[in-house]
């Protein structure tokens, strides 16, 4: 076996191991805003080791697996923030909070004063 | 550095991604890339987020290769604390949301979405809410590791003003 072969194996297992945990945190945690940690981040690298598995294992795939891969790390971080915006807008309490500075969304000036 | 300017360089970007996005790494690919890149940038017009100048642009892109090279640590470094929380058995975590500053003096509100953008990927933090470009309100999955939140807000700004040619 190759060596490239070999590192496409294990970033592709790297890739699968980091998703299966991904999905053990969705499960594990206890409220939306946690869920939202182990979903989204988790699955990233996941993805990422996928992509780089399949960049090496693959012909002429690497320049799209990389464009995917920046795109990922682009669009990712938007899709759980406006899921978490989206739950606390709409009442989702925490199942334990330990300190919560922010005021009740009426309280903010970004809605009103802005143009 | 005009209007014209700010076309090429962002056009020189987009082409890039162009390549990437159609698989064809050549000097052909670049052009097409580059003509559509055009067009585009043109039709959106030009919203100044970003100043370049010509003087100041290797500064520029060498902190942007260092942001993202800091970026991609981060995000391998939050990957593995959060697996790490989840396999445990005994789930170590104290949730919470704080407030932190964006210290931006403008208010711009591009620093404002890129330093959330940055903080979502970083260690268990989590971009909820914005009080204008003023305030982030972030969920923690540990509230203890966020005290430094402040001092890491302060570095971020400092590195994106520099990217975006504002200092």
């Amino acid at each position: 076996m190759e060596l490239r072969e070999l590192l496409g194996l294990a970033a592709l297992y790297f890739g699968i191991a980091f998703s299966v945990i991904g999905v053990i945190g969705m499960m594990r945690l206890p409220d939306v805003y946690t869920r939202l940690h182990a979903s989204g981040k988790v699955s990233t690298l996941g993805l990422w080791g996928i992509l780089l598995g399949a960049a090496l294992l693959l012909d002429g795939v690497f320049p799209r697996a990389l464009a995917l891969a920046v795109f990922l790390v682009l669009v990712q971080p938007i899709a759980s923030h406006a899921i978490a915006a989206a739950a606390r807008r709409s009442g989702v309490p925490m199942a334990h909070s330990f300190r919560d500075d922010m005021p009740p969304i009426d309280n903010l000036s970004s809605e009103a004063e802005q143009p | 550095m005009g209007r014209v300017a700010y076309i090429v360089s962002m056009s020189v970007l987009l082409s890039i991604v162009w390549m990437g996005a159609t698989a064809r790494v050549n000097l052909e690919g670049f052009f097409v890339g580059f003509v559509v890149s055009v067009l585009v940038v043109s039709l959106i017009g030009t919203r100044k987020s970003a100043t370049v100048q010509l003087t100041r642009l290797p500064r520029q892109v060498f902190s942007l290769i260092g942001y993202v090279l800091h970026s991609f640590i981060e995000i391998t470094r939050s990957s593995f604390d959060v697996a790490r929380r989840v396999l445990d058995p005994k789930l170590p975590m104290q949730p919470g949301i704080i407030a932190v500053p964006t210290q931006d003096e403008d208010l711009d509100e591009t620093i404002a979405a890129l330093s959330a953008h940055a903080i979502t990927i970083t260690p268990g933090q989590l971009a909820v809410e914005f009080d204008g470009a003023k305030i982030m309100y972030i969920h923690c999955l540990d509230i203890a590791s966020a005290q430094t939140a402040d001092q890491e807000q302060a570095a971020r700004l400092k590195m994106l003003r520099t990217i975006l040619g504002k200092a």
